[in-house]
């Protein structure tokens, strides 16, 4: 990614290109999210016709009172709106992670699923639902501090096992991250073998769903995705910066390996409390930042707007299809992420190896 | 038990691990002869007394007298060959088996990763298997065991000829037929209550707390066929369907029965759920998944619970 910085300063036409398109392509984004919202809240399997769902949405938000039948009201409000704005929430954070983790480690592979933040939050969280530890203490979850433990023990070892005289090889630390993920996957199969009796929970929870979510889990994750989301926003200079070679990025006066914890931590929270309340799902904290990166340009101060509303618009789809696809039954949704998304990246990077990273 | 057929195809990477666990209880007597003495019982030429008996992959199994030492690894076989007074003929048995005879206290192998060397250590004379994982039966024949394998049955009256065949093999015809009675009674006795009813509640049945439930042409499905209940997941693609929260509140069951241990103050809290007519109506019951899923002699007292949880006045 240095080397497209350098190259975009020289002025490739790859540059100017991307900076005629970005006011348009913000708009186009935040457009396309207040689309996948809204079709999100209309489509699903029981069928509300539009009236009905406008109006039980106008009598909770803005107080009025429209007569709905009382089965119209239980599924707009509390099943289908929380799931379309807990995806919105957790499509964001997962694509903020991600680009956080591709700037911190330079690595256009990172995201949290590849390094280790997932698996270990994953593990972490199967140990607690197996132990029957007491989660939930007066309507706040300790699931994702529980999570936030695992993911960032992954985190640190990996970091510690890779860094060496100052530095911290990104090579190393990829390897190190997957081989501590392939480590937490072994272990969560293990304790799927030997516990039956909580084998479903652990799987439905490492498989991703947004099924049964409401409200609640909206509260779960929001307080710890926004901190981390604003200490990541406020980074996106230092994220340009540290495109640079390390040693150059500390010539410019940046302390380079707090800054980077700071932002890892951060990016990792986030991560980790949207794994705890719906599982791993895949491809979206990887596809999203790259997609944007395609349009804009590497300038993580532009890049990160845009990566929250693709990164939701994508997820909110991807769930559309989970519960209506095959209605009434209900997919994983990670399986829609990982079909949808994995193809339309390779296709990407078909189109644009010339000028990509 | 439904719930866990979504494990096998990940735990299948998994074998190692599995053989690992298994191996708690090494049993005393060492092999090698005995196992050839199977081989040799199979491949002889049936005697006037020998009977055949022909499982559900087409291979048949002769045997001359009723077995001794089985090894079963289905909880519903298991409990069939207790219920037929055949519990003593067993010495190994899954983990998950209820048996009144005691199996507890018996060895228990793990019926979703069974593992061949901790098969082949007890000496069986006969393997009863339901489940092939990782080509089990193959790698037991090869080593020269007897294996009778008998898939799942799909509906009641393919449980009655399980256990007649069941029956056949530990050589207690008479105890079979007998059960078979038994329940074929205890089955009309409860249908009989149901005189006048045409169309009875809206089902939910919860195999698991992620949603899967279970199809009319199931094996638990045709419980609630018989005792003419509306199931709600009929609409869906696959028999084992995992139903979206939204489409269990859009099809408002009246009666939502819990099979998977879940809390009915807990289901009645999820999101949206309070609009369903069962929860509106407290009509949630739990019921244990191993006297309703399972396909073995307890069925009925499933049946008799359902019954009690769909016409509670009756």
């Amino acid at each position: 990614m240095a080397e497209a910085i350098r190259a975009t300063a020289a002025g490739g036409t790859h540059r100017s290109i991307a900076m005629r398109l970005r006011p348009a392509t913000a708009a186009i984004a935040l457009a396309a999210l207040v689309c996948c919202m809204v079709a999100g809240t209309l489509i699903g399997p029981a069928g509300i016709g539009p009236g009905d769902t406008a109006r039980v949405v106008l009598n909770h938000v803005a107080g009025a009172s429209f007569d709905v039948p009382r089965q119209a009201d239980a599924i707009i409000w509390e099943i289908r709106l929380p799931r379309v704005l807990l995806a919105g929430v957790v499509g964001a954070t997962l694509a903020f992670s991600g680009a956080a983790y591709q700037g911190v480690f330079r690595n256009p592979l990172a995201d949290p699923y590849l390094l280790g933040v997932a698996a270990g939050a994953g593990l972490a969280g199967a140990i607690a639902i197996v132990l029957d530890a007491p989660l939930r203490q007066g309507g706040f979850s300790l699931l994702p501090l529980v999570s936030f433990g695992g993911a960032m023990t992954a985190v640190l070892l990996a970091y510690n096992i890779a860094h060496a005289g100052g530095q911290t090889p990104n090579t190393t630390l990829i390897l190190a991250g997957v081989t501590l993920s392939s480590i937490s996957v072994a272990a969560i199969s293990y304790i799927l073998i030997v516990d039956h009796q909580s084998s479903n929970a652990v799987l439905s929870w490492l498989l991703g769903s947004f099924n049964g979510s409401g409200w609640r889990d909206l509260s779960y994750v929001l307080p710890y995705a926004v901190p981390a989301g604003i200490v990541v926003f406020l980074h996106g200079r230092v994220l340009n910066v540290l495109q640079l070679e390390e040693s150059e990025a500390s010539y410019v006066g940046l302390d380079v390996q707090r800054t980077k914890a700071i932002i890892l931590l951060a990016a990792s929270l986030a991560a980790a409390a949207a794994v705890s309340v719906v599982g791993i799902i895949g491809f979206v904290g990887l596809v999203s930042p790259h997609f944007v990166r395609l349009l804009l340009g590497p300038d993580y101060r532009r890049l990160l707007p845009v990566v929250v509303l693709v990164g939701a618009s994508f997820l909110i789809l991807a769930d559309i299809g989970a519960r209506s696809l095959v209605s009434p039954g209900e997919l994983p949704v990670s399986i829609l992420t990982s079909f949808v998304g994995a193809p339309f990246f390779l296709f990407l990077l078909r189109r644009q190896r010339r000028v990509y990273f | 038990m439904r719930s866990r057929f979504l494990i096998p195809p990940l735990l299948s990477l998994l074998l190692l691990v599995a053989a690992c666990s298994d191996d708690d209880d090494p049993p005393p007597t060492p092999t090698s002869a005995a196992a050839l003495e199977a081989t040799a019982t199979t491949e002889a030429a049936p005697l006037s007394e020998a009977k055949s008996f022909t499982g559900s992959d087409g291979e048949t199994v002769i045997l001359e007298a009723p077995p001794q030492r089985i090894v079963s690894l289905a909880s519903h076989a298991t409990e069939i060959f207790c219920a037929i007074g055949a519990g003593e003929q067993l010495v190994a048995v899954d983990q998950f088996a209820n048996c009144p005879a005691g199996s507890d206290e018996k060895p228990a192998v793990d019926a979703f990763q069974p593992s061949v060397e901790a098969i082949v250590t007890y000496d069986p004379d006969l393997v009863y298997a339901w489940y092939d994982p990782g080509d089990l039966v193959q790698s037991l024949r090869n080593a020269g065991i007897t294996v009778f394998f008998l898939a799942v049955p799909s509906d009641i009256e393919g449980l009655f000829d399980n256990i007649r065949l069941i029956g056949g093999i530990a050589g207690r015809e008479d105890a079979s037929e007998t059960l078979i009675e038994d329940m074929e009674a205890e089955r009309d006795a409860i249908v009989a209550t149901l005189d006048g009813i045409d169309a009875g509640p809206r089902i939910f049945h919860e195999s698991d707390a992620s949603l899967y439930t279970a199809r009319s042409d199931t094996f638990v499905g045709e419980l609630y066929t018989l005792l003419k209940a509306q199931n709600i997941a009929d609409e869906a693609g696959s028999p084992y369907p995992q139903l979206s929260s939204e489409a269990v509140v859009a099809a408002d069951p009246e009666v939502i029965v819990l099979a998977d241990f879940a809390d009915p103050a807990e289901v009645a809290a999820r999101p949206g759920w309070s609009a369903i007519s069962a929860v509106a109506n407290d009509r949630i019951c739990p019921v244990n998944p191993d006297l309703t899923d399972r396909p073995g002699p307890n069925i009925m007292q499933g049946l008799r619970a359902l019954a009690d949880c769909l016409y509670p006045e009756r």
